[in-house]
C-alpha cells in the first residue's frame, strides 16, 4: 500500500528506537530487544479505525460516500446496508468480501476478491436476504488522501430494523476502534433507544463523536442540535454534535464549489478526523517514547553499577548490597502476594462477580418481560415476532453487558499498571545511591506518565502500559442461539376461535404456560452460553494482561541480577581497567545520546498536546461566539 | 351484512349493555356501562400512534383539514388530545383529579399556545377538543404523544390510553378496556419499536386484532432525501411493507401518506401561492441555489424579491419537497391557481386514499368495532364485580361474542393475516377480500367496481358462495380449514341473498344454485385480477 511516509517525528521515533535496539543487544538484553521491536509495530502499522454506527436509515452509508466523494456504499431509500463495509486505502479501487464458513464445516472461513460494481448486491438486505451467503464483511480500496494517511472506515448495519440481529457482532468489535461517528439525522430528536445505544458504546470506545445528519432538508436542524446537546448532557454523554449535510457536499463535489463544501459541514468532521489520526500517531509517539525510556533506565543499571564500582572501589560493598536489595525487590515482584499481582487478581475476580451478576440481573428482567407478554397474548399467534423480540433483546442486554466489562477490564489494566510502574520506578531508579538530582530527576518523567495515565485514556494508557492491545472478544454464541418452538404451537394450534370461550381460555392458558416454560429454559440456556462466554472473555483478558506484565517483571529482574553481577565483577576485577573504563564511557555517552533524542520527542509530544489543546480551545470560543452571534446556527 | 333473521348486532350489544345497567344499578360499576352505553351511540374513536415525531399532529391536522393541534420541530405533544364534531370551539381539560373544566382560547385561537390554567402537563389525563367539522362527524380522532420519548411517562400515557397494558399498571389481571376503537399507526421506517407496540396493542389481550389497526407510512416527501421521486419511493416502501408478514400480521394496510402537503394543501392561502409564482418566474439558477439546502432558502441572499421571513414561513408549511414540487407543478402549467396547486398537492399527498380506507375499513365497519368495545367493557364489569344475578348477562355475552357472524369474520380475516391458515396466496387473497379487507360493501368484497349491476353482484356471490361450500366439504382440507370456510360461506350466503333482494328476483328462483355449474376456477381468476386497484379508485 502506498501510504503517506512517515511524519518527521516517527521517523526520529524510529531511528531513536533502533539504535536503542542495538544498545540492548549489545548487552545481550534480548528481552529489552524483543519488546522495542514489537514497540515498532506501534509505529509502523498506522491503522486508524472509525466505525460509523447509528439506527438504519440515518444517512451512515451516505455520509461515507459524501466523505470520500465516491459511491463506495449503496445508498437507497429503502433497503439498508446489511453487513459491515470496510473503507480503506488502496492505489486503485478493489473490493473483497469475506465469508464465514457453512456451520459444522469447522473452516475459518475465506476471504475473496469481488469486483466494485457488485458491491451493492453483496453488502445490500436486497441482494442478500437474510444473509444467507454467509457474508462477514465487505472491504473495499479506495485511493483518497484522507485514507492514506491509515484510516479506515466502517459502515455498519443500522440498529433497529427488521431483522438486524447481526449488528450485535459489529459493535462488539468496537473496543478496538479508535473513534466512533455516531449518526441520527435531523428530522427529530435524539430517542430514548438512540440514547441507551450511546451510553453502551461510550462504554467500548470513549472517543464518540455525533453527527446530525441531513440538515439541508430540514430548516429547524439547529434546534434539533440543541435539544440533543441538552439531551446527552443530561444523559453524562459528553460528545460534540456536527451538523452535516452528505447531499450538499456531493454537489459541492461535482461542481467543485469550496463555498458549497464548507456550507455541507463536512470540513469539520475531515478536521476531526486528521486529529483522531494525529491523535492516534501521538499515542504511538508516547508509547515509544516510554518503551525507549524505560529500556535505557534498564540498560543503565547494569552499566552504571560497573562504573560506580570501578570509579569508586571503597564504595562497592555499598552498591553492592543496593544492587541486592534491588534484586530481592524485582524477585520480589514475581511473587503472587505483590501489589500489582493483587490488584489484577483482585479486580478480576470483582470483575467476574459483578458481570455475572449483571448478566443474570438483566436476563431476569427481560425473563419478566417476555413472561408479562405471553401473559397479554396468544403465543400461537405471535410466536415468530416473539422469538424475534426476545432474541433481540437478549442481543441488547448482552452487549451492554459486554459494554460494563469492557470498561471494568480497562480501569483495573490502569490500576494495575499504576502500581506496577511504581515498583518499576523503585527498582530502575535505586541503584543511583550517589546521584540523588538525576534519580529525581527520573522520577518526575516517570510520575508524569503516572498521571497522564491515571486520567485514563482507556485502551491508549494501556497500550502503552505493555505495548500490546488487548483483544475483547466478541461473545460469538450469542447469535447462534435459536429459541425453541414450544410444544403443541404447531400451526394447526392456531385457529382456536370457534370452540367455547371457556375452552378457548383452556387452551390458551396451556399454549401460554407452554411458551413461558420454553422461555425460562431459553434463558437459563442464554445465562450459561453468555456466561460461559463472558467468563473466558474476562480469563482471556486477565491472563494477557498477567503475561504482559510476567514478561516486564522477567526483565526487570534480568536487569537487576546484571547489574549486580557487574557490580561484583567489577569489584573483584583488581586492575584498575581503563579499556573497560573507556567502553563504559562510551556507551554512557550513546546512552545520553539516546536520552537527548527521547527528550526531543517529548518536546515535540508537549508542542503537539498543546497546539491541540489550543486549537480545540479556539474552536470553542468560536462555537460559542458564532452561537451568540447568530440564534439561526447557520454554519 | 348477514343474514336478515337475527337483529343487527349493535342493537343486541346495546340491549345487553342496557339490561347490564339495569342489574349493576347504583352499584359502583354503573359509570363504566353508562360510559359503554352512551359510546355506542358516538362516532367511532380513531386514534393516531407512533414513534415520536411521526407526524401524528401534523396528520390530524390534515385529516381535519385545519391546523388545529400544534406541530413543532422538536418533541411536541405531551397530552392525549380528542378532537370531536361539537356545535363551537371549546376546549375541556380533563385532570386525574377533579372535575373537568374548561380552558379559554390561547391568543391565536388554536391550540398552539393553550394556557393550562396552572395545571402541570402531567397531571392532565386528556384535552377535549370541540370543533365544528364534517371531517369529526363520521369519527372522533385521537391524537397522542409519541412512543420512543425519551421522558417515557408521555410513552406511557399513550399505551394507557390505547390500552396496552403498561408493566406498571397495578391491576395487571384487569387491563383498561381500551378507549379507542380502532388505530391509525404512523410509522417512518418500520422499527424495532414499531412491531413491539403494535404487538402490545390489543384490547382483549388474547385477540391480536389487525382488523382496528390501518399503517399509515409518515412523512412520505422526506423518503429519499425529498427528491422528486420521494412519492414513488415511499409508496414502494409502503407496498414492501404490506407483503411482509410481520407487518401484516399487526394491521390491515400501510399506506404512504405526505402529512404535510396534505394539511398544506387544505389550508393554502392565495399569498403563498403569490410567493410560490414569484419564484416560479425568478431566474432558474438563482431558485436552484436557494432550493439547495433549508438553510439557504431561508436565510441567504438573493435577487428574488422574498423576504427572508417570508421564505422561512413558506418552508415551514411546505417542507423541501413541498416547495420544489410546487414550483414544478407551477412551471409545468398544471397549477395555474391557488385552487389548482391545493388539488395537486393533495392528490400527491395520499391523504385522499387513507381518508377513504378510514371511511370503508373503519367507518364501514363502526358498528361492528363500536360493538366490540361496548362488549369488552361489559366484560370487563362482569368479571371484577360477579354476582348471580348478572349470570344470565354472561351467558348472553358469551353467546354473542362467540355466535355473531361478524365477530366470526373479524376472528377469522385476523387469523387470516397472522399467516395461521393452510391455504394457498390466491385463497387467502380471495378469503381476506370477501371478509372484507378492501372495503366491506358487497361490490368490494365481491371484486366488482361499485357500479356493477346487480346481475353481476348475483353471479359472483354465487361463485363465491360455491367456492367456499366446495372448500368446506371437502375431504382433504384441515378441521381449521373447513371452519374458517364454513364462516366464507356464511358470508357468501349473506352476499348472495342480499343481492337477490336488491335484485327483486324471488329468492327461491335464483338462477342456477350455489351448486350449479359456476365453478370456482375461471371465476375466481376474474374477481382476483386488478380488483385491489379498482376497489382504491373509487370514492
Amino acid at each position: 500500500m502506498a501510504q503517506q511516509a512517515p511524519s518527521a517525528a516517527v521517523g526520529h521515533a524510529l531511528e531513536t528506537l533502533d539504535m536503542t535496539v542495538k544498545g540492548a543487544k549489545a548487552y545481550q538484553r534480548e528481552d529489552l530487544a524483543e519488546r522495542l521491536t514489537r514497540a515498532r509495530r506501534l509505529l509502523t502499522d498506522s491503522t486508524i479505525t472509525v466505525h460509523v454506527v447509528g439506527e438504519f436509515k440515518q444517512g451512515k452509508s451516505s455520509l461515507i460516500n459524501a466523505l470520500l466523494t465516491a459511491p463506495i456504499c449503496p445508498v437507497d431509500d429503502d433497503i439498508a446496508t446489511s453487513v459491515p463495509t470496510e473503507v480503506r486505502y488502496a492505489d486503485q479501487v478493489a473490493a473483497s468480501a469475506s465469508f464465514d464458513s457453512a456451520p459444522g464445516s469447522g473452516g475459518p472461513g475465506w476471504t475473496e476478491p469481488i469486483s466494485p460494481s457488485d458491491i451493492a448486491s453483496y453488502v445490500s438486505e436486497a441482494g442478500n436476504p437474510g444473509n444467507s451467503r454467509r457474508l462477514k464483511a465487505v472491504t473495499v480500496g479506495i485511493d483518497r488522501p484522507l485514507l492514506s494517511g491509515g484510516l479506515v472506515l466502517i459502515d455498519t448495519p443500522g440498529v433497529g430494523g427488521l431483522g438486524s440481529v447481526h449488528n450485535a457482532t459489529t459493535i462488539g468489535s468496537l473496543p478496538q476502534s479508535h473513534a466512533v461517528l455516531f449518526v441520527s439525522d435531523a428530522s427529530q430528536e435524539l430517542t430514548y433507544a438512540e440514547l441507551r445505544f450511546l451510553r453502551t458504546v461510550q462504554d467500548l470506545c470513549p472517543n464518540i463523536v455525533m453527527i446530525l445528519s441531513k440538515t439541508d432538508l430540514y430548516p429547524h436542524w439547529s434546534r434539533i442540535r440543541d435539544l440533543n446537546a441538552n439531551h446527552l448532557r443530561r444523559a453524562g454523554v459528553e460528545i460534540d454534535i456536527i451538523p452535516l449535510s452528505s447531499e450538499i457536499r456531493q454537489i459541492a463535489a461535482r461542481s467543485a464549489d469550496q463555498a458549497l463544501n464548507n456550507e455541507s459541514g463536512f470540513p469539520v468532521l475531515v478536521n476531526r478526523l486528521h486529529q483522531t489520526i494525529g491523535n492516534a500517531e501521538r499515542v504511538a509517539l508516547d508509547s515509544t517514547v516510554t518503551h525507549v525510556i524505560r529500556a535505557l533506565d534498564q540498560l543503565d543499571i547494569a552499566i552504571a553499577a560497573e562504573r560506580d564500582t570501578l570509579v569508586d572501589p571503597q564504595n562497592a560493598g555499598r552498591i553492592i548490597a543496593t544492587l541486592e536489595r534491588t534484586k530481592q525487590r524485582a524477585d520480589a515482584l514475581r511473587e503472587r502476594s505483590s501489589k500489582w499481582q493483587l490488584v489484577l487478581q483482585d479486580g478480576f475476580a470483582d470483575i467476574n462477580s459483578d458481570v455475572e451478576f449483571d448478566l443474570r440481573q438483566r436476563s431476569r428482567a427481560v425473563l419478566h418481560e417476555a413472561e408479562a407478554a405471553i401473559d397479554d397474548g396468544d403465543p400461537a399467534k405471535n410466536w415468530t415476532e416473539f422469538e424475534e423480540w426476545l432474541r433481540q433483546r437478549l442481543a441488547g442486554e448482552a452487549l451492554e453487558n459486554y459494554g460494563m466489562f469492557v470498561r471494568r477490564a480497562k480501569e483495573v489494566a490502569a490500576q494495575v499498571g499504576e502500581h506496577f510502574e511504581l515498583a518499576e520506578s523503585q527498582i530502575v531508579t535505586a541503584r543511583d545511591v550517589s546521584a540523588p538530582i538525576e534519580k529525581l530527576r527520573d522520577f518526575t518523567v516517570d510520575s508524569a506518565f503516572v498521571e497522564k495515565k491515571a486520567k485514563g485514556a482507556g485502551l491508549a494508557a494501556m497500550q502503552k502500559g505493555y505495548g500490546g492491545v488487548l483483544m475483547f472478544t466478541m461473545l460469538p454464541t450469542m447469535l447462534g442461539l435459536a429459541v425453541p418452538l414450544p410444544v403443541g404451537l404447531a400451526a394447526g394450534a392456531l385457529i382456536g376461535g370457534f370452540g367455547f370461550k371457556e375452552q378457548r381460555k383452556q387452551q390458551l392458558e396451556r399454549r401460554r404456560n407452554e411458551a413461558k416454560t420454553t422461555v425460562r429454559r431459553f434463558v437459563d440456556e442464554f445465562n450459561i452460553q453468555i456466561g460461559k462466554d463472558s467468563r473466558d472473555a474476562i480469563r482471556h483478558v486477565q491472563r494477557e494482561l498477567r503475561n504482559a506484565w510476567s514478561d516486564r517483571v522477567s526483565e526487570l529482574q534480568r536487569s537487576a541480577a546484571d547489574g549486580l553481577s557487574a557490580a561484583q565483577q567489577a569489584a573483584q576485577s583488581t586492575e584498575s581497567d581503563a579499556s573497560a573504563r573507556e567502553r563504559l564511557e562510551g556507551d554512557q555517552k550513546s546512552m545520553t545520546m539516546l536520552r537527548a533524542r527521547v527528550a526531543d520527542l517529548q518536546s515535540h509530544l508537549e508542542r503537539a498536546q498543546a497546539a491541540v489543546e489550543k486549537a480545540q480551545a479556539e474552536q470553542r470560543a468560536r462555537d460559542l461566539a458564532a452561537a451568540a452571534a447568530d440564534p439561526q446556527g447557520v454554519a | 351484512m348477514t343474514g336478515p333473521a337475527a337483529p343487527p348486532l349493535i342493537n343486541r350489544v346495546r340491549g345487553l349493555v342496557h339490561r347490564a345497567c339495569q342489574i349493576y344499578g347504583g352499584g359502583p360499576a354503573l359509570p363504566d356501562l353508562q360510559t359503554a352505553a352512551a359510546r355506542l351511540d358516538e362516532p367511532l374513536r380513531v386514534a393516531l400512534a407512533g414513534r415520536i415525531k411521526a407526524g401524528k399532529s401534523t396528520l390530524l391536522n390534515a385529516l381535519v383539514g385545519q391546523e388545529l393541534a400544534a406541530t413543532d420541530a422538536g418533541e411536541c405533544t405531551r397530552i392525549v388530545t380528542w378532537f370531536r364534531d361539537g356545535h363551537t370551539y371549546r376546549v375541556m381539560a380533563h385532570p386525574r383529579q377533579g372535575p373537568p373544566r374548561q380552558l379559554p382560547p390561547g391568543p391565536t385561537g388554536g391550540l398552539l399556545d393553550i394556557d393550562l390554567q396552572g395545571m402541570r402537563a402531567e397531571d392532565v389525563e386528556r384535552l377535549v377538543v370541540d370543533w365544528p367539522s364534517p371531517a369529526l362527524r363520521t369519527m372522533t380522532l385521537i391524537d397522542t404523544p409519541g412512543m420512543g420519548s425519551l421522558s417515557a411517562e408521555l410513552s406511557r400515557k399513550t399505551e394507557s390510553m390505547l390500552g396496552a397494558s403498561g408493566e406498571e399498571d397495578d391491576d395487571e389481571t384487569e387491563p383498561k378496556a381500551s378507549e379507542a376503537d380502532a388505530v391509525v399507526y404512523l410509522m417512518r421506517h418500520v422499527h424495532a419499536a414499531d412491531v413491539r407496540f403494535l404487538e402490545s396493542f390489543r384490547d382483549d389481550p388474547a385477540e391480536r386484532r389487525p382488523i382496528n389497526t390501518l399503517g399509515v407510512l409518515a412523512r412520505a416527501d422526506e423518503v429519499g432525501h425529498g427528491r422528486p421521486d420521494a412519492l414513488d419511493s415511499a409508496a414502494k416502501i409502503a407496498g414492501r411493507y404490506r407483503d411482509d408478514p410481520r407487518v401484516r400480521a399487526l394491521c390491515q394496510t400501510v399506506m404512504p401518506v405526505a402529512g404535510l402537503l396534505a394539511v398544506t394543501a387544505a389550508t393554502l392561502r392565495e399569498d403563498e401561492f403569490r410567493a410560490i409564482n414569484v419564484l416560479a418566474e425568478a431566474p432558474e439558477a438563482d431558485v436552484e441555489r436557494l432550493l439547495l439546502s433549508a438553510d439557504r432558502f431561508a436565510t441567504a441572499e438573493t435577487e428574488i424579491s422574498l423576504n427572508p421571513g417570508l421564505r422561512a414561513a413558506l418552508l415551514d408549511r411546505y417542507g423541501m419537497f413541498g416547495l420544489r414540487l410546487s414550483l414544478r407543478l407551477v412551471h409545468s402549467g398544471v397549477a395555474t391557481t391557488a385552487g389548482a396547486l391545493s388539488r395537486e398537492l393533495l392528490a400527491r399527498s395520499g391523504l385522499v386514499p387513507l381518508r377513504e380506507a378510514l371511511i370503508s375499513r373503519f367507518a364501514a365497519r363502526a358498528d361492528v368495532l363500536k360493538a366490540r368495545s361496548a362488549l369488552l367493557a361489559t366484560e370487563s364489569v362482569l368479571r371484577r364485580y360477579p354476582f348471580p344475578a348478572a349470570d344470565g348477562l354472561r351467558h348472553e355475552l358469551e353467546v354473542i361474542n362467540s355466535g355473531a357472524h361478524e365477530f366470526a369474520e373479524v376472528r377469522l380475516l385476523d387469523t387470516l393475516r397472522g399467516g395461521g391458515l393452510m391455504l394457498t396466496p390466491q385463497e387467502r387473497a380471495d378469503a381476506e377480500r370477501v371478509l372484507g379487507v378492501d372495503g366491506v360493501e358487497p361490490a368490494a368484497r365481491l371484486a366488482l367496481p361499485p357500479d356493477a349491476p346487480q346481475q353481476e353482484i348475483v353471479k359472483a356471490a354465487q361463485a363465491t358462495l360455491a367456492q367456499w361450500q366446495r372448500r368446506a366439504e371437502h375431504p382433504a382440507s384441515a378441521r381449521d380449514v373447513r371452519e374458517a370456510a364454513r364462516v366464507l360461506v356464511r358470508t357468501g350466503e349473506g352476499l348472495l341473498m342480499g343481492a337477490l333482494q336488491a335484485n327483486g328476483t324471488p329468492m327461491g328462483q335464483a338462477p342456477g344454485g350455489p351448486m350449479s355449474s359456476h365453478g370456482g376456477g375461471p371465476m375466481s381468476n376474474r374477481w382476483t385480477g386488478g380488483g385491489h386497484d379498482r376497489v382504491v379508485g373509487c370514492s
